[in-house]
């Protein structure tokens, strides 16, 4: 399994991804499903040195906003790439719920969407495996500026041209 | 109108780049037609009956004398000669090979043209009145809200891939003119008790095979949330409206689905944990795109025209003045009139104009207009600011051209979409019936008639906006053969209204007389002054149902 | 899209090229060709198989894209053609495309 960072640079990965019905393995970094996250909290917590999430896109977080920065890492999955969701929720964790750990997208992605991924806040990207991904990085840097507020440091058009830090000044 | 910086410039010029590289990989099999689909429909290219067709973003419908041009000389050097103006204010081409894509777009782009957006479920071309900035009866120029949105809606990367397609028109007139309560969003710009500028915001409109009014879910917001207010909308619709069925995807579903109040409440609280995360735009940068649609230089005073009889003894002949009649539109400045050019010529091809007349079109933007044009959405084109002294002259030589009919907003100005004879979705062909229609009704019925809309769509996803015509007509395939179910009472407008049908399908023989009959009924029972609905409101249908049905 | 064709109807194999779009019908050949009138038939369906195959490695090899069987009648001219739609796709729009050809301008 392959991953970048929204640079492009491959990361070698310590997390574990851990299906629904195997055993934590002690002092791991373990991603569980939220399903599992919520029904075993006790013993994940216990059990893993540090914990990441799995969410579908269908989930909601808002139920464990309060929790939400104990996760090391929130893996956002695309079911298929057409399935846009996750970049909402992407935002909604960096806007509303100011989560600060890493939010990595998983599932049926190409490389044309690492763009609008990088700007809803994804910092990492499995990349599936049937492709070929020397080019992928390239995707990164599709358009040098952006019309729209977002997580990365793009500049955006409104600011460039009033030279403003943020759309907030 | 706004013109490009080099920001503006450069990212169409990137989306070139990109574009070629994925129809490279397309081609090399790197990319299957699954994955390129969604791409290319997003840069307008879908794949139709004969080719692909190539749809160009005209944004608000304006373009330049330049533009327009550009386009003419692409229809000749990768098409064939002709380009095809849409009820979304856009172009399409209809000939374009895949391979000649990257550099049509890059054609495109030294006039500061894209494809972008175009189709696919994204945020689409942002609509608007075609008479923004001249109309008599408005109150605020909406060009410069639909730049902003047209900007903030471009490569949006939280709402790129939308469970479904994402239309949004907005109008500062009274009367609306786009159409706005059959969009996914209608902006109607208000002014409140402050005489500050806001929006009544509209949600949930659309056509297709669910043709359903808009509602409006907030009376009056501030011009600056406007952004934030937008991405509350789209991002409870993006996280709720529907990925399982294709055909309950729109947000007219959703909002159907949670009910008008709890879709409004979710949009509310979204707003309100969003605005300090999504700004709006600096105030200067909102002056400077407003500063970009200031008014042209005007005549003050205008030379005053020749009166009729003088005219008339000059030997000017009639058509000029059923044209004037209908065609030229009452505009805010003296001395001045907004013009429509119909592309609805007797037999012809609604919305259809060669690549000589664009550029003759050009040509006269130029000498009579401030070199600026504008696409309807009932697929004509505008020069807005004519001196009256100017329109003759400027009638001879659009008639020339075969442009000079006068029949705006008349029985033969018919919105039809391309049907059949191009579309991989239709069901029946539109435009022949449009052709019969429009040379079946003499100049005299439809002068007698007045302001009459006819529309014809070729299958259910209605972009024939059949559902809002005072006839519509809807193209279905019965074991091969092109059958017609005749509607009525439908409108776009103020009155907004969705027509219901007459009865059971026509043959496409039957189809004009039968609205030959329906317009007769019309004649024959209104009363003074009675538009075509306000007569069908007091009589009902059955006496149209009679007529239609006693010519079979 | 379309529908299925009728099982005992004999079909032929159609697509657009992938380069330029334009609609091609697989010849007796092998190759795709831009007219349908010497398109192979298949009236069996060991023949329709073949033919779905074809079209499978013409999809690979990004030959062509959006492969159907279309039925036919077994007749010949327009009466071939089953449905107006095939037809219309076959032999172009029934209407006259607008240009720029002169006798249509006064000036």
């Amino acid at each position: 399994m392959n991953v970048i960072d929204n640079k492009g640079n491959m990361i070698s990965d310590h997390w574990l991804l851990i299906p629904n019905l195997t055993p934590i393995p002690s002092e791991s970094s373990a991603i569980v499903s939220l399903e599992r996250y919520l029904s075993e909290k006790t013993e994940i917590i216990t059990k893993a040195n540090s914990i990441g999430l799995i969410v579908e896109p269908d989930q909601a977080l808002d139920d464990i906003a309060n929790e939400l920065n104990q996760f090391g890492i929130i893996v956002l999955l695309f079911p298929k790439f057409t399935d846009g969701r996750a970049y909402s929720h992407a935002r909604l964790l960096r806007q509303h719920h100011n989560y600060s750990g890493e939010i990595r997208a998983a599932g049926n992605i190409l490389r044309d969407q690492l763009f609008f991924m990088k700007r809803c806040g994804f910092d990492s990207f499995i990349l599936p495996d049937d492709k070929a991904t020397t080019d992928w990085i390239s995707g990164f840097s599709d358009f040098s500026a952006g019309y729209q507020y977002s997580s990365d440091d793009l500049p955006i058009a409104a600011c460039e041209r009033w030279n403003t830090k943020t759309l907030m000044d | 109108m706004y013109s490009y910086d080099s920001i503006d410039r450069k990212i169409v010029s990137e989306r070139i780049a990109q574009f070629r590289g994925q129809v490279e990989r397309r081609l090399a099999g790197d990319l299957t037609e699954d994955e390129f689909r969604p791409l290319r429909l997003m840069n307008g290219l879908y794949l139709q009956l004969h080719a692909y067709m190539l749809r160009v973003a005209i944004p608000y419908g304006t373009l330049s004398s330049k533009q327009m041009r550009a386009l003419a000389g692409i229809s000749r050097k990768f098409d064939k000669g002709y380009g095809h103006f849409t009820t979304r204010q856009n172009i399409q081409f209809n000939w374009p090979k895949l391979e000649d894509t990257p550099d049509i777009l890059a054609d495109l782009a030294k006039v500061d043209m894209h494809a972008i957006q175009t189709s696919g479920n994204c945020i689409r071309n942002i609509t608007t009145d075609p008479l923004a900035g001249v109309a008599a009866d408005e109150l605020e120029d909406p060009r410069p809200w639909a730049e902003i949105i047209r900007q903030w809606s471009t490569f949006h990367p939280e709402f790129s891939f939308l469970p479904r397609k994402f239309k949004i028109a907005l109008t500062g007139a009274l009367e609306d003119r786009a159409a706005i309560r059959f969009h996914d969003i209608g902006l109607q710009i208000r002014k409140n008790e402050e005489g500050d500028i806001g929006f009544e915001v509209f949600v949930g409109g659309g056509q297709g095979r669910t043709p359903v009014i808009a509602k409006s879910i907030r009376s009056f917001l501030p011009e600056g949330d406007l952004l934030p207010y937008l991405e509350a909308i789209l991002r409870v619709y993006n996280l709720q409206g529907r990925r399982d069925n294709l055909y309950k995807a729109r947000i007219k579903i959703l909002l159907d689905a949670m009910g008008p109040e709890a879709f409004t409440a979710a949009v509310e609280k979204e707003w309100q944990t969003t605005r300090d995360h999504t700004p709006n735009l600096p105030n200067e940068e909102i002056l400077r795109i407003k500063a970009a649609f200031s008014p042209p230089k005007y005549e003050r005073p205008a030379p005053s025209a020749k009166s009729d009889d003088a005219l008339r003894r000059d030997g000017v002949p009639e058509g000029f003045f059923n044209w004037r009649r209908w065609n030229c539109i009452a505009h805010r400045e003296r001395g001045y009139r907004a013009v429509i050019i119909s592309l609805k010529p007797p037999g012809g091809i609604p919305g259809d104009a060669s690549a000589r007349q664009m550029e003759i079109i050009a040509s006269l933007a130029d000498s009579f207009s401030f070199g600026e044009i504008r696409v309807t959405h009932e697929q004509n084109l505008v020069l807005t600011d004519v001196r009256e002294l100017d329109l003759y002259p400027l009638w001879k030589l659009l008639d020339a051209a075969g442009l000079g009919t006068g029949n705006a907003s008349l029985a033969t100005d018919i919105i039809a979409c391309p049907g059949l004879d191009y579309c991989n979705l239709a069901n029946a062909r539109s435009i022949p019936i449009s052709q019969q229609i429009s040379e079946r009704l003499t100049e005299e019925k439809l002068h007698l008639t007045g302001p009459f809309s006819i529309k014809i769509s070729g299958c259910i996803n209605a972009c024939g906006h059949h559902h809002v015509a005072d006839i519509g007509i809807l193209g279905v395939d019965k074991k091969g053969e092109e059958l017609y179910q005749i509607m009525l009472g439908g409108n776009p407008g103020n009155n907004a209204a969705i027509a219901s049908i007459l009865g059971p399908a026509i043959s496409s023989d039957k189809v004009v007389e039968s609205v030959e009959s329906i317009i007769d009924t019309y004649l024959a029972n209104r009363q003074t002054k009675e538009t075509f609905s306000q007569t069908l409101g007091r009589l009902g249908t059955e006496i149209f149902r009679e007529a239609l049905y006693e010519c079979h | 899209m379309m529908k299925k064709p009728d099982p005992d109807a004999p079909v032929i194999l159609t697509a657009n090229r992938l380069r330029d779009g334009v609609s091609v019908w697989l010849s007796k050949t092998g190759g795709w060709q831009e007219t349908p009138e010497s398109a192979t038939t298949a009236r069996t369906p060991s023949e329709r198989t073949e033919l779905c195959s074809i079209a499978e490695r013409s999809v690979e090899n990004q030959k062509v894209i959006g492969p159907y069987l279309m039925p036919v009648s077994g007749k010949i001219g327009h009466a071939r053609f089953v449905s107006w739609r095939e037809r219309i796709r076959a032999e172009g729009p029934t209407i006259r495309l607008p240009s720029d050809r002169a006798e249509i301008w006064k000036e």
